[in-house]
Formats: structure tokens, sequence, C-alpha cells
């Protein structure tokens, strides 16, 4: 990014915060701030400006306008004096956040195949799954979640509530390793149906597979998994079970024995498990695994993890893509898209020389540049190719 | 609340309630009447066999309380044992005192559960847990139960491994006691060891000489295996031993194995200063810096006190390094130590063989 650029650049930036009313956090005087500017440093070395804080929001809001920065954020935490050395800040708290982006989601192979609106779509099942799961597994209520477009490829869901403010960094792990179905053991949702009247009990009567937190989805695997081989052609289902469950193929067969049997099957959809021999349980355990793991979650575990991070400004601009960092609703996030809703910029022509080549659909139009092609293309796209440095302002 | 509760014969049980702790204000007792009037001698007496209990059996056995004037001997025998463990100053000590008491507090909590259900009301009140009673279960929050799990590492602890509905987690009256177990845990070890003035060490030396005789004579019997006061390199798993070497050798080494190796040896006893001394050769090696993190690692600055990664996360951030066969029997680089302090050869055999 060429000077010429960076001025234009912080030029349309601050044009945005100056017409924008940017979102203020809860606790607003006891967060820390850290800013990227558009410096002669940028973008070969991101020098992050860091240990601010804002008593006012007035203060806050000035700063954006005066700085137009490429990169804002603010501490997940809460601090006593959150100007102080990391050492002196006085921890108070702090919010629960999960970070959920393309990197964690999508394999590195599959990485390179992947368009800009495959990846997005990817992350967005991704965060649908994590937001079941806060909802419904952890109880927090639709309101008390803020789900964030990170700005560039991902989400942020931001939980600010009193209860979770105080969680250290491992209890979050244990939440994140929740999610993620991390150190999952299916025994422990196997007991003893205490329905059975203790006068009768021989030893033999079905267990039960609680079906509660994971209990249910592990349920559902195993379901899921019998009801696929039983519709498979003999010779497919038992090398399916085979390799699945790792089994040899007598027991393999014994699997499909049990997937066919009609009175078996009703019994574990009630979540009823027969008392089955070791190898067998095993095996079956194996391939409800194979399918449960699917409902597991990817998000970046360090940063739900840590309890002195830093965030994006939900509202602010990221400065490698121009994008807004946009708070979302849950009830409308199925029709977010990113490419059209996050664009902030507007529609007159700006004159650019690419750099590289590289294509984009923002708002429902397909932009591409070639190396050294000068293009005349709308505002949105124009700042999208140059926060991107794949181009330099004509 | 029930009016007996609050009667000494059952306070001096548990003498860790905020009930306890006030009626022993209430009772008169200064700390000087406790350390030196002949009128509490046997609550001191008593005050020393619960610390000796700790150290022999890691338990303390309740006596029979029938009279109000024993159960007043028993309940400030609890705060003289306070004073006792912090005049001694070992951090061993004070962690085997604590968890005794502790133990013993549930053994009794247990079986007074099963004669009076109300007295799992009063501790959930007690440690403002807020749970849900259920005929044969108990709901709790789930951030509560993250918090008093802190110390249980048996898989089945695990959130993910419970039933969790709507923020609340499931479990066992049982498993709820076991629970209330590190509840109290917490509560007997906050502010040990206390700040108790010399004089008043001091005056109570008698006592304490003969704990500290009881306590070296067990670590002789038994050696330091379970106190972790033998730090000894040659027994640390490969993927420790591999860190330390590239940190020996001034390569630099990623975050998640820094972190690693720094809880690693807090767990074993190491002071800040040790393991500071071992970052020393590293490119970016920032004492102020490094000072805060270990400090941070330690739990010293107000987050919680780190236990050094399992295997499984080991694993996850490619830090399992050179695994071999004792590997295969652990899931936690800390037990491989512990396993392999408990089989190293004795002084003697190795004579032997020599």
């Amino acid at each position: 990014m060429n000077d010429k650029t960076k001025k234009f650049v912080t030029a349309k930036f601050g044009e945005y915060y100056r017409r924008t009313k940017v979102e203020i956090p809860t606790d607003l005087g006891m967060r820390e701030w850290g800013f990227v500017l558009f410096d002669h440093y940028y973008p070969a070395k991101l020098v992050m400006r860091r240990h601010k804080a804002f008593t006012a929001e007035d203060e806050l809001v000035n700063h954006l306008r005066e700085n137009a920065p490429a990169h804002a954020y603010h501490s997940t935490a809460i601090y006593k004096y959150p100007t102080a050395k990391m050492a002196e800040k006085g921890w108070l708290g702090a919010d629960l956040i999960f970070d959920l982006d393309a990197d964690h989601v999508i394999g590195e192979a599959e990485f390179q195949s992947y368009t800009y609106e495959h990846i997005l779509m990817s992350v967005k099942e991704e965060t649908l799954k994590l937001i079941d799961f806060l909802l419904n597994d952890f109880g927090f209520p639709g309101n008390q979640m803020e789900l964030v477009f990170s700005g560039s490829r991902g989400y942020h869901i931001h939980i600010e509530t009193e209860q979770v403010r105080g969680l250290g960094s491992r209890e979050r792990r244990e939440i994140v390793d929740y999610v993620m179905a991390t150190g999952l053991d299916i025994n422990s949702f196997l007991v003893a149906d205490s329905k059975v009247k203790s006068g009768k009990k021989s030893g033999r009567e079905d267990l039960m597979l609680i079906p509660e937190g994971w209990g249910k989805r592990v349920l559902k695997g195993l379901i899921v998994f019998l009801h696929e081989i039983a519709a498979m052609e003999e010779k497919q289902a038992i090398k399916e079970v085979k390799s699945v469950g790792a089994m040899e193929r007598k027991k393999a067969k014994e699997i499909l024995r049990i997937a066919n049997d009609e009175t078996v099957m009703s019994r574990i959809e009630k979540g009823q498990i027969p008392r089955f021999s070791d190898s067998i349980w095993q095996g079956l355990s194996k391939s409800a695994e194979a399918k449960y793991s699917a409902y597991a979650d990817k998000p970046d575990a360090p940063v739900t993890a840590d309890i002195k991070r830093l965030i994006r400004l939900p509202t602010s601009l990221h400065g490698k893509s121009s994008l807004q960092v946009k708070p979302l609703s849950i009830d409308t996030f199925d029709d977010f898209d990113p490419l059209v809703d996050a664009v902030v910029f507007g529609d007159s022509l700006i004159e650019i020389t690419a750099t590289r080549n590289s294509s984009i659909t923002m708002k429902g139009e397909s932009y591409e540049v070639e190396e050294d092609e000068v293009a005349s293309v709308p505002e949105h796209a124009a700042l999208y190719f140059l926060c991107r440095g794949v181009a330099e302002i004509k | 609340m029930i009016k007996w509760r609050a009667e000494s014969t059952h306070l001096c049980f548990y003498p860790f309630l905020s009930s306890a702790s006030k009626y022993v204000e209430e009772s008169g007792a200064t700390l000087e009447n406790l350390i030196s009037s002949a009128t509490f001698e046997r609550a001191r007496l008593r005050g020393k066999a619960r610390i000796l209990e700790a150290i022999k059996d890691g338990v303390i056995i309740k006596p029979a309380v029938i009279t109000n004037a024993q159960a007043e001997m028993e309940l400030l025998s609890y705060p003289f044992a306070r004073i006792l463990v912090s005049c001694i100053h070992d951090a061993h000590l004070v962690r085997r005192y604590v968890l005794s008491e502790a133990k013993a507090a549930h053994e009794l909590l247990l079986a007074d559960s099963s004669r009076d259900g109300d007295i799992i009301y009063e501790m959930a009140e007690e440690f403002s847990i807020h749970v849900d009673f259920f005929r044969e279960h108990v709901q709790m929050p789930f951030v509560d139960y993250l918090r008093f799990t802190a110390n249980l590492h048996d898989k089945k602890w695990k959130l993910v491994n419970r039933g969790l509905e709507k923020g609340r987690v499931k479990l066992e009256k049982g498993e709820f006691i076991r629970i209330i177990q590190e509840a109290i845990y917490e509560r007997i070890m906050k502010d040990l060891p206390l700040n108790v003035p010399i004089a008043v060490c001091g005056a109570i030396k008698g006592y304490t000489d003969d704990i500290k005789r009881e306590l070296e004579e067990t670590r002789k019997k038994f050696g330091d295996a379970e106190c972790f006061i033998v730090k000894d390199p040659n027994f640390f798993p490969p993927c420790i031993t591999h860190i330390l070497s590239n940190l020996k050798e001034g390569i630099n080494v990623t975050h998640g194995a820094r972190f690693a190796v720094t809880a690693f040896l807090l767990n074993l006893g190491l002071t800040e200063d040790e393991i500071i001394e071992i970052y020393k050769n590293s490119p970016d090696f920032e004492e102020e810096q490094t000072r805060y993190q270990v400090r941070h690692i330690a739990g010293d600055m107000g987050s919680v006190r780190y236990t050094a990664p399992s295997c499984g996360t080991m694993r996850t951030y490619g830090n399992c390094i050179g695994s071999d066969d004792i590997c295969e029997k652990i899931s936690h680089p800390l037990n491989y130590y512990r396993l392999k302090l408990k089989t190293k050869p004795k002084k003697s055999q190795a004579k032997a063989h020599a």
C-alpha cells in the first residue's frame, strides 16, 4: 500500500467514522483499547498502539474520527487500571468470547479450492452450531449474545453477563472443550435404567443413554449410523462398519444385524441400549463418533480461553477488507450476506491500478482486475481491492 | 433454618461454616486466651492432633462429642490448628492439612445427609450455590460447577461429559456432596497461611515443634514422593525434557510449549526465580515480562492456578514429542513424573547393582 493509497483509504475510513454511530461497549472506561493505523509501517509491520483507555464516549468517537484506524480493538477484560502495564492492570473480569474463523473451520488442503463465498458459508454453518450450543446447552438468552461479523472471514460472539465475567481461563477452556467435544467419553452417559424397579433387576436390563447435553448428540449419531447401514446393500454395509468401527468382519455383521432388527432398533431409538459385549459396544461407539463428531464445533479455542484478549470493536472497519465489523441479529443471521450487508462504502467510480490478479463479488456485482490493469470501479469495490493490497489508487 | 443447627454440638463438626466462626467470636475466647490460658489446653491439644492426624492418616477423625463443653473445645481447636499450620511455613503441610479437613467433612456429610437431607441445603446456601433439588438428583448452574470442579481431573467431571441443559448441570446427590468438599477445601484454604505475629508463633513453639518432628519422621519413612520435593529432571516426561533442552540451547520455543513447561515446573514446586533462570537463554528474554508470565501461570494475579496441560492438550498443540512406553500408561505429564518417581530403584538396591 503506497502513501497515496494510504491517504485515500484513511480519508474514507475517517468519513465513515464521522457519519456512523459506533457501538460503545459496556464498562467503556474499564477497557483497554488498541489500534493499528495506516501509518508508514503499514502493512509490512502491524504496530498495535495499545494500553489506551477512554473515559467518555466522545473521547472514543473523536479518536476514531481523527485517526481512522485500520483496525480497532478493545479488551474483552475489564480492568481497574486499563492503561497500566499488563501486570498492574488489576483484572476484574472478562466477557466470554468465541471466534469462528475460516482458518479453524476449513482444512488447509480445502482452503485453496474454496472461493471466498464458499468459505463464508462454511463458517456460517459452524456459527449456527455454536449458537445452538450457547442457547440450548449453556442456556444463554439470545439477547445476551452479541453476534458480530468479523469483517473478514468469520464471526465473533460476545457474552457480557455478570455470570460469566469471573470465569478463569481453565473454566473457559472447559466451555470450549464442550462445544468442540474434546475429551468426550460416551460411557459417561450410559447408566443403569433407574426406572426399572429394583426388585426385578437381573443385571441384564437395558442401559440408558442419558439424552442430555452431548448424550443426545451421541444417541442421534448412533441412530443415524445404524439407519444408514440398514439402508445399504449388505456387502457395502459390512465394508462401512468394518472401516468406521475398526472391526473384523464377524463383528461388523453382528452390528448390521442389530441395525436390521426392528425391536432392538426401537429400543435404541428410545435411548435404551441393550447390554452388548464390550467389542460390539466399542464398535458402535466408534461408529456413533463418526457421526456425532460432525455436530462438534470448531472455534479458535485459545481466543475463548484467553481472559485478556483484544477483540475487534463491533461497528468498526476491518482494514484488510474495508468491510464493517457488523453486529447481527440471531433471528436474521440466516439471511446475512457479508458481501452485501457489511459493505459500507458508496458507488461513485474510483480509478485504481491493480498490482495483482483478483476478483470479488459485492452487492451482487462481480469485479475482476488483472495485474497492471487500470480499472474504474465503484468506491466499495475499490476500497476492497486497496485494503486487500491488490491495487493502488491511480 | 432449624434451631439446633446453631448449636455447638453441630457446628463443631463443621467448624469452617460462617455460623461456626460467628459462634467462636461470640464465645468471648480471645486469641491470647486461646494460645495461653489453661482453660483452653484441651482445645490446643486437639488442634495439634488435627494436624498430626492429617500428616499420619490424611484425614481428621471426628471425636465423640456429648457435652457443650466438649463441643466448644472441638470447635476452638480448629482456629488453633489454623494458627499452628500457619506458624510452620510449609506449603505442602498446609495443603495436606486442608485436604484432610475437607475429606473429613465430606465423610461426615455423606453420613449426616443420609439421616437428614436438609444438611445439603444448608451447605448449598453456605457456599452460595444455586441448586435445584430433585428426588434423585440435583441441578446447578454450569458456572458454579466449573468453579468447584477445577481440581477434579477424572474425565467424568469434564463438562462435556455431563448432562448440560439450559445452563444447568445434572448431578447425582453423591456427586454434589463431592463438589461441596471442593467448596469446603476452598473455604479452609482461604487466607492460609495466616499472617500470625512472631510473638504468637513463639508462644506456641512447643506445639509446632512436635508437629515438625512428626512431619520429618513421616517424610523420612515414606520419602518425599508425594510431596514433590524431589525435582529430578531424569524423571521428567520426554515432552518436557524436549522443551527444556530447546530453551537451554536458545532455540525459540512457542508460547504453548513455554506455558506447558512453566506450569509443569510450578506444579512440581519450583520457585518463580528457578523458573525464570531457565528462560535466560531465550533469544527474546526479558526478565520482567517472564516474571509476569510465570506469576500469571502460578495464579498469583487473580487468575486460576494453572495445572500443566494434559497429554491430550500437548498433542493438540503439537507439543507431545518423544512419547515412550510410560506415556502409554498416563494421560498427564505430571503422572509420568509420579509414576517414574514411584518406580525408581531405592538407593540400597542401586548400590547392590553397582
